[in-house]
């Protein structure tokens, strides 16, 4: 979910090969199995989709399915990709078509929903019961859905915010648009009650989390330290040594002090 | 940018944390978005850096790889993506904002400008 304004990851949306899994790669990275030996082969074309992708890389059995035993990522990484919850990652865990635009809708809906409906008293979290309190503020027609116009006013009110993130987003799409392509099942045009806490639940496990600094939905909170917001302009610039992707000498950051200045860009393919 | 101020300025591409793993909390993958999973070690996530430094024709823009215990990542708050800009004294003349909303190359720019032209 990029916006395209960036060089190195709007690039990345125009690439239209993933990385490349040459052979060695394979067999190197996946344990030293059968799935190794089949898969070892090479691709006849490269995986273009994540299904394709994780089906040649891991079923072994060639039952177009990869079983837990088939996979060497951990339980947690499974559950995630098991979109159905029956136990196997199947082609049918992965939505087909949409992809990053639906993906980057997905983060504005969530985005928006947060700050039409959170009540501002724990402004990180959106509670469920902050949802159905709004809801029920919010239609003043008791007819169970909140529409555009019982929306309008909040929405109205965003404008005024000084999140940049937000007032660019919301110059650039029609925000109950957005909403309501996430959100309205079934396509009569308002957000219902029900469609509202189904959202809820497909995106979270009870809150929706929604940090205001270093706002990030992979970060894994309890497995990782606190993320700070980085170093501020004026202060010392953490110094560290890093080595380039191919081997080769170090380079310490400090070497360039009282030389030259370093700009640093930070980032990662996916 | 980087062949207009790349001898006075030293620019580097930091590769860190992947955003958007395949085996991650938020994976993307698929419809012209690279299928990657989550590096396990360095010399993974070295491989994954260096198809990326090649699929986005970053080349010959230096690359470093931090190392997969993030810590250069984490200290700089970097992730998703971030540019910073290192005055010659060793602190931080220019933030950029967080990814991928507020990753402004243009800001650099300016930040990279001011710096050179302040002695």
């Amino acid at each position: 979910m990029k916006k395209l304004v960036i060089p190195v990851l709007a690039l990345s949306a125009a690439c239209q090969s993933p990385a490349r899994q040459t052979p060695d790669e394979v067999s190197v990275s996946a344990k030293e199995t059968t799935v190794a030996a089949a898969s070892s082969k090479g691709f006849a074309r490269e995986p273009s989709t994540v299904w394709e992708y994780l089906h040649a890389k891991y079923d072994a059995n060639g039952d177009d399915a990869v079983a837990l035993e088939e996979y060497d990522r951990g339980e947690g990484a499974f559950a995630r990709l098991d979109g159905d919850r029956d136990g196997r990652i199947t082609a049918s865990d992965f939505r087909t078509g949409g992809g990053m635009m639906e993906d980057m809708l997905a983060f504005m809906a969530q985005m928006l929903v947060m700050q039409l409906f959170d009540d501002g008293v724990d402004s990180d979290l959106l509670h469920i019961a902050e949802l159905e309190e709004a809801v029920g503020m919010l239609d003043v027609n008791f007819d169970g859905a909140v529409d555009v116009e019982e929306l309008s006013g909040r929405i109205a009110a965003l404008g005024d915010s000084d999140d940049g993130m937000l007032r660019t987003m919301l110059s650039r799409r029609d925000p109950y648009e957005t909403l309501a392509s996430v959100i309205d099942e079934d396509g009569d045009g308002a957000l219902g009650r029900m469609e509202l806490l189904d959202y809820f639940i497909r995106n979270d496990d009870g809150d929706m989390l929604w940090e205001s600094e270093g706002r990030s939905s992979d970060a894994e909170e309890g497995e990782r330290p606190p993320i700070t917001s980085g170093v501020a302009e004026g202060e010392w610039a953490p110094d560290f040594e890093l080595a380039p992707p191919t081997g080769g000498d170090r380079i310490r950051l400090s070497s360039f002090r009282g030389s030259k200045p370093v700009a640093l860009i930070f980032g990662s393919y996916t | 940018m980087w062949r207009t101020y790349r001898d006075e300025v030293e620019f580097f591409v930091v590769y860190i944390r992947e955003a958007h793993p395949l085996d991650g909390y938020s994976p993307l993958g698929g419809d012209g978005h690279p299928i990657v999973e989550d590096p396990q070690d360095l010399s993974e996530r070295n491989r994954v850096a260096k198809t990326c430094s090649t699929r986005l024709a970053l080349e010959p823009m230096p690359m470093l790889v931090d190392d997969v215990d993030d810590v250069v990542g984490d200290a700089y708050a970097a992730h998703p993506d971030r540019i910073y800009l290192v005055g010659r004294d060793g602190r931080v003349s220019y933030r950029g904002g967080e990814g991928p909303f507020l990753f402004d190359p243009g800001e650099l720019e300016t930040a990279i400008r001011l710096e050179l032209s302040t002695f």
